[in-house]
């Protein structure tokens, strides 16, 4: 068995809505994203994963078992729920040690995972604190750590960096990087692209309840054929590299579709090629006596992958 | 790291995990005002009863164990895991190996024993107002509580509404039926707590005369049945249904 989440032919109906259709994927050690808009099915599916929710049509398989008929699937899974909720009359401590204990050991055991957890995500000395009295990006490192307390093979964090400042979301973001190369099966879902794409680059979205994609985003980006990279260039003389790249001949002309002049030193053109005309384009301007004083590719990342896939 | 299915935790690791989770909630319901304002509540209603109002025990009784306790069972019952589906806190224990049905045995047993801390003192108190009835008013506070706390605890995990539709079978069911004579007023639990606690109706009560309580085996019989029924029922439906709803 390689597999650490197999979803087969996933339906889930709320009435008369459905919120996933047909959804299939399996996923091995490594970091996933799981990204849609608002209604996709994302916290379906990670309900659903985590055994909180059965599906209507289909299986899932977390480590071979049905997560939501057998219990011991949590003591090699983590959940970090959506949801800002915990009992708020305990102290960060409290709660963790509280919840290890529903793994089935003893307290001492409980309260050293527990604290190991709370080192993990940087609460120390403020997971004694009482909940209540918490920032919301400490609370949701407390959710974090009841996760990863019992140091599962599955992580499954649904929107983990809500509430967290710029410190502790790079923490957490390192923090999720570790847990993936350790060999674990970390599912993130959230709608920020942008922390997603700091984590992984492995992605799954969500449309309307339907997988619209799965893979690495800039192999999912070459796929999209009928949409060219858009390439923007800082440079002296951008009519002369426009003419130049344009040439009978030139290695990067067959992979440009279009150049655009766009001010006096700023030339945009978009090519079905990138990695090649990435290549080219020094070349070029080395030809010419030029120096290239800025180069991006603004629609290669995963916001443009998600703007092109979803919205 | 290879994918490795994780084995079922023991009948004793879970045993003493449920413990806990009793344990915990048990203190936590302890620190929590609604509790102590029933113990205040029913404190101050025992004090003025027993202190300036001339009642008989059979009126007492009618009132602590046949009205109060059912209400008690009901407030502590229905809400066995209905405030952690209602706030989504539920998540958390449902996503650990214990199990659903451990959790909700956990949660039960807290309820319970909050239950008996009102009800059994209550009816201590009850007792000692009259002319000596005090372990059949035990025995009919601890079995009237486990009964109307399983059947709501029951209600809690079935329904929504189950405050407002066990409220209705308080007062309807429990309180009207039970007084008719025959084969139908020994469908009410009641009936079966007053044959416990020997108390028979209100000699002011026009039916008194027909009215016959039911043996006391068979009461015994029912008040131990309709929890064991009820927990039955919700574990099962507590193991089967999906709590967590995608808002």
């Amino acid at each position: 068995m390689s597999a650490f989440i197999e979803v087969e032919g996933i339906s889930k109906l709320f009435g008369h809505v459905r919120a996933l259709n047909e959804v299939s994927f399996t996923l091995g050690p490594g970091t996933y994203g799981l990204l849609g808009p608002n209604g996709s099915g994302k916290s379906t599916l990670m309900k659903l994963i985590c055994g909180q929710l059965t599906p209507d049509t289909g299986a899932v398989r977390v480590l071979g078992l049905d997560p939501f008929r057998r219990p011991e699937i949590f003591r090699a899974l983590g959940l970090c729920p959506e949801q800002d909720k915990f009992y708020e009359d305990m102290t960060g401590l409290a709660f963790v040690t509280a919840l290890c204990r529903l793994q089935g050991i003893g307290n001492k055991a409980a309260r050293a995972m527990a604290e190991r957890a709370l080192e993990i995500v940087g609460m120390t000395r403020d997971g004694r604190k009482a909940l209540r009295a918490m920032s919301r990006g400490m609370r949701q490192r407390i959710k974090i750590a009841q996760a990863i307390a019992h140091d599962p093979q599955v992580v499954l964090l649904d929107e983990p960096l809500t509430g967290a400042d710029p410190v502790a979301r790079a923490d957490l973001i390192r923090l999720v990087h570790r847990l993936g190369d350790e060999g674990r099966c970390v599912l993130v879902s959230s709608h920020v692209l942008h922390e997603v794409e700091a984590m992984t680059h492995d992605v799954l979205m969500l449309r309307e309840g339907r997988m619209r994609a799965r893979g690495d985003i800039f192999k999912l980006r070459r796929l999209l054929t009928d949409r060219p990279y858009r390439i923007q260039l800082q440079v002296a003389d951008p009519r002369g590299l426009a003419a130049h790249l344009l040439s009978p001949g030139h290695p990067a002309g067959a992979a440009i579709e279009s150049v655009t002049v766009e001010g006096a030193d700023l030339l945009g053109l978009t090519t079905t090629d990138l990695d090649g005309t990435l290549e080219a384009l020094p070349q070029a301007a080395a030809s010419l006596g030029l120096t290239l004083n800025r180069l991006t590719s603004p629609d290669a990342d995963l916001e443009s992958l998600y703007r092109y896939l979803i919205s | 790291m290879s994918p490795t299915p994780p084995i079922p935790l023991s009948a004793a690791a879970r045993f003493q995990g449920a413990a806990f989770w009793a344990r915990l909630h048990l203190s936590r319901q302890l620190r929590r005002r609604r509790f102590w304002m029933w113990a205040g509540g029913l404190a101050l209603l025992m004090t003025v009863l027993l202190g300036s109002t001339p009642i008989s025990q059979s009126e007492l009784a009618a009132l602590c164990l046949f009205l109060l306790t059912p209400m008690i069972g009901l407030f502590f019952g229905v809400g066995v895991l209905r405030a952690d589906i209602d706030d989504s806190t539920l998540t958390y224990p449902f996503t650990r190996p214990l199990g659903r049905v451990w959790i909700f045995g956990a949660r039960f047993a807290a309820a319970l024993a909050l239950v008996w801390m009102l009800v059994v003192p209550m009816a201590a108190l009850c007792a000692f107002e009259g002319d000596g009835h005090l372990i059949p008013f035990i025995l009919a506070g601890l079995l009237g509580g486990l009964a109307y706390t399983a059947f709501f605890a029951l209600l809690g995990v079935w329904m929504k509404w189950s405050t407002w539709v066990g409220l209705g079978w308080i007062l309807l069911w429990e309180q009207g039926v039970s007084l008719v004579p025959g084969f139908l007023g020994r469908l009410a639990l009641v009936a079966h707590l007053r044959a416990v606690a020997d108390q028979p109706l209100a000699e002011h009560t026009p039916l008194t005369a027909l009215w016959t309580p039911p043996p006391l085996s068979l009461s015994l019989a029912v008040l131990l049945a309709v929890p064991a029924v009820a927990l039955y029922l919700a574990g099962r439906r507590v193991k089967r249904r999906a709590f967590v709803i995608t808002r």
